[in-house]
């Protein structure tokens, strides 16, 4: 069985690949089922000599707490800036402009922060440095730490967000993880998923209807970063300012723990082998799915003969399940109403709406025929209708793309060619005129774009890049 | 039949959370944060008061910055401000508007943002004073030159302080600049203001 690359991102310093296998049982379902979700990062900043890049490898949950470690982070970093306020310290001692590494002090008690269940952490080292200790993702070749500069935390931070607002259409598949759902007999997965989902979808819900708040934000045991120098460098009286400006703090050295959402990465489910999440939660909720959270992710089903039945059949003992069984430890946190006005905990659920809200789930996979994300029937219908008239032209030897927008009725209302070659074939792909019907009218969605992807081997695909 | 590409997605004011009304004080630090970001802005790209209009044209923000009164009063709300003539209570819709313009213009010199980041490590490696790479030397020049000329501190603060402030909020503009920009900024607003 080998793994795929299904997602790469490549900003200037570093490189995401996100990688995944066919499950054998792709062959009896007549479509790809994907599984083991893998992921490898490299930082691979031309700058840096070869033997200074680091490549760092582990599963879906890692990659999680990695992301949430990382905007975490950057947030962080961001609300630190140095301002002339009544405040102002030194700017730190050291270096004229305590670029470098200086923060010996500062150091020592971040080191008492308890990072993420990944044990993955981030700190700084003056304002062009960060340090990642790598925790579990760290290596023999890695070392326990390495050191990010200001341009690869941004690449990364880049493809980090890049990789979260997309992976929401993807399914979740981490059969290895946790060890307690692989102990429990089939029905306890189940309810289990759906005690997840249930939960998920009521914070979603929440989310979704813009009244989320500090009371039922994401789950985090951090402390908000509140130090009292950070409440006297965000306040500006004007008064102060024609004081003689003391030294400047810099309250972005005294960073907070990442919230430990490794806890929450937990909670979501291992599946059987093959077995696809039998996730109910309607289609605007996985726009708004937590990523963060290391939720879940819904994938759609509906066509999904197998697993259905399966769902069928266990439906009831769900049912009851999902009344007796007591919430695992970690959900309960993430379904309990957080009273303290935790910032960390706001901004994530802030984040993770935001994420959802500005990008929407981009279905796509390199894997053929890429049926298992056609969250919307008319990506399926897309490609019943190009494979039927699809013939690549002689002398095509590169493949065509295009965007495809479907409005509300179904009809196709705008094509954007990717790439030259693309435009120049655009008349031979056999795509309908704007305007014209093309596949069944969008449940309420106003309007669709549609990846199409012509091979000259004769192969279509299509991909839901987003729904509005 | 080959249809125009489409101008990248706006990301809609309704896109920036708000989880509860600031209030005076943290609308002032608002300010004050935003009017910074555009100074450095300007420092670094030159880009005017023109190109914040376009901008803003661009972002289908008219009503909430029309012309460069507008515009002029809305930046004179920061505290740290010479002057009180003229200043204008910002409100939270125009707060946001401002956190998509300035975003929208990072966005628009990322190329030249990320340079000047990079010289910066680079003369940092080196030891040596950001000042001694031109694109820094100028940015480090006209930020301080603004900021004293325009910010009521600004004959107290000492250089190095600015130089400080400067180069972080060149860092800061780099990730303003990315697609998650305006979320990133709008966060860092309202959760700073809150603390």
């Amino acid at each position: 069985m080998s793994l795929s690359v299904l997602r790469r991102y490549t900003p200037p310093t570093c490189t995401l690949e996100i990688m995944g296998s066919q499950s054998p049982l792709s062959r009896w379902m007549g479509q790809p089922v994907l599984k083991q979700l893998r992921f490898q990062l490299n930082l691979d900043d031309p700058k840096l000599p070869e033997d200074k890049w680091v490549t760092l490898r582990g599963d879906r949950a890692q990659l999680d707490a990695l992301c949430e470690v990382v905007t975490t982070y950057v947030q962080q970093f961001l609300e630190g800036v140095p301002e002339l306020a009544d405040g102002r310290g030194a700017v730190s001692n050291g270096s004229p402009i305590a670029l470098v590494p200086t923060l010996t002090a500062q150091a020592s008690t971040l080191q008492s922060v308890p990072s993420n269940s990944a044990g993955i952490l981030l700190q700084p080292r003056g304002l062009l440095s960060h340090e990642l200790v790598l925790g579990e993702l760290a290596t023999e070749e890695t070392g326990s730490v390495t050191h990010l500069s200001a341009l690869q935390l941004f690449d990364l931070a880049n493809a980090l967000d890049e990789y979260t607002t997309e992976v929401v259409a993807l399914p979740t598949l981490q059969p290895a993880q946790s060890s307690w759902l692989k102990r429990s007999p089939a029905w306890a997965q189940i309810a289990a998923v759906t005690l997840v989902v249930v939960g998920l979808s009521t914070s979603i819900a929440k989310l979704w209807d813009g009244s989320y708040t500090a009371k039922n934000a994401a789950p985090t045991t951090s402390q908000g970063a509140s130090s009292s120098d950070q409440k006297i460098a965000t306040q500006l009286p004007p008064a102060a300012m024609n004081e003689q400006p003391a030294p400047l703090a810099l309250p972005n050295q005294k960073l907070p723990p990442a919230p430990p959402i490794g806890s929450t990465g937990s909670p979501a489910p291992g599946l059987p082998n093959g077995l696809k999440p039998q996730i109910v939660a309607p289609l605007p909720s996985m726009k708004q799915s937590t990523t963060g959270a290391g939720s879940p992710v819904p994938a759609d089903s509906s066509r999904d003969g197998f697993a259905a039945k399966t769902r069928q059949d266990t439906t009831a003992n769900e049912l009851r399940v999902a009344k007796s069984q007591p919430l695992p430890a970690p959900l309960a946190g993430e379904l309990k109403p957080e009273l303290a006005d935790d910032a960390p905990a706001r901004r994530a659920a802030a984040g993770a709406a935001s994420r959802g809200a500005d990008s929407l789930a981009a279905n796509e996979s390199t894997a053929q025929n890429g049926t298992p994300f056609d969250t919307i029937p008319q990506v399926a219908e897309a490609r019943r209708y190009f494979q039927g008239r699809w013939t690549s032209p002689q002398g095509l030897t590169q493949v065509l793309e295009y965007r495809l927008v479907i409005g509300a009725n179904g009809s196709l209302q705008q094509i954007i060619p990717l790439g030259l070659t693309s435009g120049d074939y655009i008349d031979r792909t056999g795509i309908p005129l704007v305007g014209e019907p093309f596949v069944s009218p969008l449940n309420s969605k106003r309007n669709a774009t549609i990846r199409l992807v012509l091979s000259p081997d004769g192969r279509v695909q299509t991909f839901l890049e987003r729904v509005e | 039949m080959q249809s125009p590409v489409k101008p990248p997605a706006i990301v809609s004011i309704e896109a920036l959370p708000l989880t509860h009304q600031p209030d005076p004080t943290q609308l002032d630090n608002i300010k004050a944060q935003l009017d910074l970001v555009l100074l450095a802005l300007e420092a670094l790209t030159g880009v005017g008061s023109e190109a914040m209009l376009q901008a803003a044209a661009d972002l289908k923000l008219e009503a909430l910055v029309a012309d460069r009164v507008a515009l002029w009063r809305l930046r004179q709300s920061s505290p740290l401000r010479r002057g009180q003539g003229g200043r204008k209570k910002l409100d939270v819709e125009e707060a946001r508007a401002l956190v998509l313009i300035s975003c929208h213009l990072a966005k628009q010199h990322q190329e030249l943002i990320r340079r000047a980041v990079a010289l910066l490590e680079q003369m940092t490696e080196q030891n040596r004073e950001p000042h001694q790479a031109a694109l820094l030397g100028d940015y480090l020049d006209a930020f301080n030159n603004t900021y004293q000329e325009r910010m009521e501190d600004g004959d107290n603060t000492s250089p190095d302080i600015l130089t400080h402030l400067a180069l972080k909020l060149l860092i800061d503009l780099l990730f303003y600049s990315a697609a998650s920009g305006p979320r990133r900024l709008w966060l860092a607003l309202i959760d700073r203001a809150k603390k």
